[in-house]
């Protein structure tokens, strides 16, 4: 990122995001902290491209996203970043496996393959003895563990977690960050925004958002 | 979980009355025309009557004559033609000459011999007049069976019976069934019809005559446009000429007013349901924002969202119009039963119904598609 700025409009402008540079390699594990409203949760969402910057450029994997179209952001995201959010966001009313294979959905895998694939991810977490239950039904550390294995089935090269132990106990935070740690290969980066200092001491690099601004 | 499905449930209810409503209308109107079909009444449709003008002293009009059956029976179409008049009054007819003898009173008419075929009259036993009685202008009479009932106390009056029509005696030549509510030919004694051509010794008057002209069925309409023209060439637009209305453009003309009549109901129904699904399926996208920025978040364009959703809603629709296409088929089923009518039902109205239940889901669920697709992915994931 180079001199990326985000200013929400409104009847007074908010500046989430205020020039920031910031370069991230691949293989780390890289925390962002910082107090609420930061603007830690825009930098990530920015990184995830979820949003676009209002200035700057953000190139990722060398492709500078600013030249994209909605579609092709879209393309990218799917076949580049995985997600896991603090609130987990199941479908309801699909099974462990079917929640899994929805990054694949888009990809055009056929059906056996999307199976096979989020079977198998599903067991690298531990679940391989739920994949018929619904969310409703798991626990929320294995909800978690599902959210992480739909973040992984389409071999992402960035996994981005936002909070992903803010809804845990600390059995259940310790299980996850473990498993999100075992992520992390010399060609996948793992980045997470968190309130929780045992997360971001297990990060390779702690990145400081304050005031919309990066240390 | 329950109660998403019985939302849904309650959703697709909306347009399977609208598709049942529709279904029913169209098979109902469908049998109930084939029911009117069938009392179709052949005789009225095939009669067409032609009356002359009154004399103008100050002018030529076109007057009945004799040979103008002729020219009517050689038209394409026509079966039998003939003149008919109606004596003044009701002249005392008895069946004996007697001054103390009793006598009643009764229609008498005059008629040519297919004139009184093509009124409709049935002969039960004896003859017709014919050529020669006209000719000849012998005094013979056709009877009605029920003044013949009346008057020799039978349809049979046997040889040798005569009727005395206003003092003046006339052989019964044969008794005819007149055809049922023509109160006109019931109970009459009928005359050749050169007794209204010329004076009679009984005085009776025949001011009035028609031409009665009977066509093959689906003929009238052609036959009553050439008609003026055989008999009165020169003043064709003098005759008055009444035609039996065209029973089956009738019967397609009330059953499409019905039909259009009850499918606006039904498309009105068919509007609410859609609604209905329309706002239900934009209340799902306000619940399910955090699914759609996940989607959205995972790769699903926006236009994969909206399909998505217009998918959703052309699947209760499709559910409503199959419901409600069965529904309405034990509607009409059940009409059918009650009035015994045939049930009459279109393969297109079968398959319609849920196509048409489709394509209103589809329809519905616009809106919602478009308001999911606007969902922005960061902030649905951050609710």
């Amino acid at each position: 990122m180079v001199a990326v700025t985000k200013t929400f409009p409104g009847p007074v402008a908010v500046s989430a995001l205020r020039r920031v540079d910031l370069e991230i390699q691949r293989g780390e594990m890289t925390a962002i902290v910082g107090p609420s409203g930061a603007g830690k949760s825009t930098l990530l969402n920015i990184i995830g491209l979820l949003d676009v910057p209002t200035s700057g450029r953000y190139l990722l994997d060398d492709t500078d996203t600013s030249k994209l179209s909605e579609r092709e952001l879209t393309s990218l995201r799917a076949v580049t970043l995985g997600f896991v959010f603090q609130a987990f966001h199941l479908v309801p009313h699909l099974n462990c496996v079917g929640n899994v294979m929805l990054p694949l959905a888009h990809q055009g895998w056929p059906r056996r393959e999307r199976t096979r694939l989020a079977t198998d991810a599903l067991l690298q977490v531990g679940l391989g003895h739920r994949l018929d239950a619904r969310p409703a039904t798991l626990s929320g550390g294995e909800r978690q563990r599902v959210a992480v294995a739909r973040a992984i089935v389409h071999s992402p090269a960035v996994i981005l977690c936002d909070e992903p132990t803010g809804n845990l106990d600390r059995e259940n935070s310790a299980h996850v960050m473990d498993l999100l740690r075992q992520l992390v290969t010399p060609e996948r980066s793992l980045i997470v925004v968190t309130h929780d200092d045992s997360v971001s001491t297990c990060a390779d690099r702690v990145v400081k958002v304050v005031d919309g601004a990066v240390s | 979980m329950g109660g998403r499905r019985g939302r849904a449930a309650l959703t697709a209810l909306g347009i399977a009355f609208g598709i049942c409503a529709a279904v029913a209308t169209l098979g109902i109107t469908a049998s109930a025309s084939q029911a009117v079909s069938a009392k179709f009444d052949e005789f009225t449709a095939t009669e067409v009557k032609v009356k002359y003008p009154a004399i103008d002293p100050g002018r030529y009009v076109p007057r009945p004559e004799v040979t103008q059956r002729q020219r009517v029976a050689a038209l394409n179409g026509v079966r039998e033609a003939g003149l008919i008049a109606r004596a003044d009054g009701q002249p005392s007819v008895s069946n004996i000459r007697h001054d103390d003898a009793p006598w009643t009173e009764a229609t008498v008419l005059a008629a040519q011999e297919g004139g009184l075929t093509a009124a409709g009259a049935t002969l039960i036993n004896g003859r017709m007049f014919d050529a020669g009685h006209e000719r000849r202008r012998d005094r013979v009479a056709l009877v009605d069976s029920v003044a013949a009932t009346r008057l020799f106390s039978g349809a049979d009056p046997g040889p040798g019976a005569m009727v005395f029509v206003a003092d003046v005696p006339y052989a019964v030549l044969g008794v005819y069934q007149a055809p049922p509510g023509n109160a006109g030919m019931t109970g009459a004694v009928v005359l050749p019809y050169w007794t209204a051509a010329t004076t009679t010794p009984s005085g009776l008057r025949f001011p009035d005559s028609e031409m009665i002209v009977r066509t093959q069925l689906g003929a009238a309409d052609q036959v009553a446009r050439e008609v003026p023209f055989a008999i009165a060439p020169e003043a064709p637009d003098d005759l008055a000429v009444l035609v039996p209305p065209d029973l089956r453009s009738l019967q397609a003309g009330v059953e499409r007013e019905t039909q259009a009549l009850f499918l606006g109901l039904a498309l009105v129904s068919l509007v609410i349901g859609a609604l209905g699904v329309s706002n239900v399926s934009y209340v799902s996208v306000l619940e399910r924002r955090a699914e759609i920025g996940l989607r959205r978040a995972v790769g699903a364009s926006r236009r994969a969202v909206a399909a998505q959703f217009c998918l959703e809603t052309a699947g209760l629709g499709l559910i409503g119009g199959v419901v409600g296409t069965i529904a309405g088929v034990h509607v009409t089923a059940a009409t059918c039963l009650a009035k015994s009518w045939l049930v009459i039902l279109e393969p297109m109205v079968l398959g319609g119904g849920p196509v048409v239940g489709m394509v209103t889901g589809l329809v519905a669920g616009v809106y919602p598609a478009i308001a999911a697709a606007r969902v922005q992915p960061a902030d649905a994931l951050r609710s």
